[in-house]
């Protein structure tokens, strides 16, 4: 700061700040490779493939190999990359799961070496190419049949391989020699990790395993107001949360956690999340978390310490939130149809909203229309007695029959019409009633599918 | 021998401090909003009105009349307190919007809940009420609510601001509540003919109310105007001229 403010003073003369601001010569004896170039950690053993989740707990770029190997990029992790690959190998090893691992640059020299029996190490640049050229055509990745064929013409390393002219060995042997050439000497990385990375991870490694509900608590507040200022310094708030935890034995328990709107409020989210703690079974103790928000939406500054809750706005989405995790919660919308059931949908409280045109209906539509026995004076006549559940109610006044009948473009479905009566009991109460099937028909039946005003 | 010298004093100015004092306690005072019903009503009730942040009990086993007088009073609270939501938290609910977009309920401001248990239903509700986003909760077929849950839902919506109704479908009940108001709403038939039903009508009985007197009246809706009418004739007018 102090030196960009010299900068634009204009009494300086222009060297001296210029040369105040040039960095210091750079600290020497540093572990770490150069920048730009990637590294990768390559694991054999058997059945580590499918340790690829838990494995996530090293780095957010883990990579399946097939069934016995993964793939795991370490570029800047701030670890020395000695003291992560005795790391890692003890952690496979307590997880019953020993392997042997090498990092360097190629994953496939890697692969490669460690199938010819390379002891795990950390390969400088420069250590990766002098051993490649030694390295048996038998380790390469390639089909046993090519394999055998590059040993009946004599080229039985590497480097009598990449002596040959290239276009001959192509035609002969097909694309596949000529990529896995390629990836030898790093020049392709080809790499899908399992899960995309988030950009927002969060992690914590504990010494002692957590086992109470108070020490989750609080690891996880400590995780959530991590992850929520790196969310405010991106501008960014979270729509999903997966937060993953690590047990000492080589498994792991994953929670996903939806938000209906983007926050970043830690308050909101340490609530939504607490509540999730329960779920966690620790069996052993975890001994590292891990709190993701995989799932990110831009969203504005906002001045968050006014007040407690904020505005309807904001507390709203909150409170469904809260609500839907342990409630179905739903809205109700209007859909295009004239069928008493159908007219109005279930969707999300997210969902956007529509209003409904008002229309004589009932206030409140039985899910199951309860049977009842009606007396007519006439078949095609309003009811003019209804029993219903042994008592009778005698029918004061009735307004319709209003006829629906079935969607025709509707297919699969043949129901009867329906006539729906607006009736008036002697005790002043009001039902929506129909009977299903035509008037006079021996199996018309007499329903109550609503209650009215 | 020294009392005889002072001044009597002055009871009537006592008793109005000691009133302020205790209408400053209350929290649901005369200051607070409150939602109107009929004006002759609004006049009984202390409040001049139904009072937001506050639990209502609503007693009926006629559910269409009962859902209706609920329904009203959601929708006055959705106008009421613009930009905020309508819950409607029960065992299986079942409001049919079409007819309820009649009595002016707003469903791009109503949610529904789904709540088997009781107790998840006191939950939710206690959670919504506290929330500054809640208009209104409406909690149906609760069947017995003890004292401590109603203290609770109440002292949520005075936290939150939002009206709470309870509507219980059954007709009559004994015991204390710890709500401002409790209801008995039965249908009354109105000018009805054999194939005209005539306009909603209730009989409201005000049963108990905090710091008011109990009445009843024959309520009318009037779908052309959405105001809720007073008959000229009140079945207790008629009781006191007997």
């Amino acid at each position: 700061m102090a030196g960009r403010r010299c900068a634009r003073t204009p009494a300086l003369p222009l060297p001296l700040p210029e040369r105040r601001l040039r960095p210091t010569a750079p600290t020497p004896a540093s572990p770490e490779p150069p920048r730009g170039h990637r590294r990768f950690l390559v694991l054999h053993g058997p059945g580590i493939g499918e340790m690829a989740a838990w494995a996530l707990r090293f780095s957010p770029l883990v990579g399946r190999r097939g069934p016995d190997a993964l793939l795991i990029e370490t570029t800047g992790l701030p670890e020395p990359e000695p003291a992560l690959l005795t790391r890692v190998l003890a952690a496979f090893d307590r997880a019953g799961r020993p392997a042997t691992g090498l990092l360097g640059a190629a994953p496939a020299a890697l692969a490669a070496l460690l199938r010819a029996g390379h002891p795990p190490s950390v390969l400088a640049p420069g250590e990766e190419a002098a051993a490649l050229p030694h390295l048996p055509v038998s380790a390469l990745a390639l089909p046993p049949e090519t394999i055998q064929a590059l040993h009946r013409l004599g080229l039985r390393d590497l480097a009598t391989l990449e002596a040959q002219p290239r276009a001959p060995l192509a035609r002969r042997f097909g694309g596949a020699l000529m990529v896995e050439l390629a990836a030898l000497r790093g020049a392709m990385a080809p790499f899908t990790p399992i899960r995309p990375p988030s950009r927002h991870v969060v992690a914590r490694d504990f010494l002692e395993p957590l086992l109470t509900a108070a020490a989750l608590a609080h690891a996880l507040r400590l995780l959530v107001a991590e992850l929520c200022e790196g969310l405010k310094d991106t501008g960014e708030g979270a729509r999903g949360l997966r937060l993953t935890a690590f047990r000492g034995d080589g498994s792991w328990q994953a929670l996903g956690q939806g938000l209906g709107q983007a926050s970043r409020d830690p308050v909101h989210i340490e609530r939504l999340l607490a509540r999730r703690i329960e779920e966690l079974r620790p069996e052993f103790g975890f001994e590292r978390m891990m709190l993701a928000a995989p799932l990110t939406e831009r969203l504005e500054a906002a001045q968050s310490a006014l007040s407690a809750e904020g505005a309807p706005e904001e507390a709203l989405p909150q409170l469904l939130d809260r609500l839907g995790q342990r409630l179905e919660v739903w809205r109700a919308v209007p859909h295009a149809s004239h069928w008493p059931e159908h007219a109005q949908r279930r969707a999300s409280p997210f969902a956007p909203a529509a209003p409904f045109s008002p229309a004589p209906r009932p206030l409140r539509l039985l899910r199951r229309p309860v049977p009842l026995e009606a007396v007519a004076l006439l078949p095609d006549a309003p009811p003019s007695l209804l029993r219903h559940n042994g008592r009778a109610e005698r029918v004061v006044s009735a307004e319709g029959p209003e006829r629906l009948t079935p969607e025709w473009w509707q297919s699969g479905r043949q129901a009867p019409p329906r006539d729906y009566y607006r009736v008036q009991l002697a005790s002043g109460a009001r039902w929506w009633v129909c009977r299903r099937g035509e008037p006079g028909e021996p199996n018309a039946r007499w329903f109550l599918h609503g209650y009215l005003f | 021998m020294l009392a005889r010298t002072l001044p009597p004093p002055d009871h009537s100015a006592t008793l109005a401090r000691l009133r302020a004092r205790l209408a400053q306690l209350d929290h649901t005072a005369k200051g607070r909003a409150a939602l109107p019903l009929a004006p002759e009503i609004n006049h009984h009730l202390p409040w001049g009105g139904l009072p937001l942040a506050g639990l209502h009990e609503l007693l009926s086993d006629a559910p269409g009349h009962a859902t209706g007088f609920a329904a009203l009073l959601l929708a006055r609270a959705q106008a009421r307190l613009a930009r905020r939501a309508a819950l409607w938290i029960a065992a299986e609910p079942d409001a049919y919007l079409p007819g309820l977009a009649g009595l002016g309920l707003d469903a791009t401001r109503l949610f529904l809940l789904r709540a088997p248990r009781p107790r998840d239903a006191l939950w939710a509700a206690e959670e919504a009420l506290r929330s500054p986003a809640t208009a209104a909760v409406l909690l149906l077929g609760a069947r017995a609510l003890d004292m401590t849950a109603a203290r609770r839902l109440q002292l949520a919506a005075e936290a939150g601001g939002g009206i709470a109704l309870l509507l219980r479908e059954e007709a009559s009940t004994a015991g204390p509540t710890a709500a401002l108001t409790r209801w008995r709403i039965a249908p009354r038939a109105v000018a009805a003919t054999p194939h005209h039903l005539g306009p909603p009508a209730w009989e409201v009985s005000l049963l108990r109310a905090r710091g008011g007197q109990p009445g009843t009246w024959l309520l009318e809706w009037d779908a052309a105007t959405g105001q809720i009418t007073t008959q000229a004739a009140t079945p207790t007018a008629e009781r006191r001229r007997a």
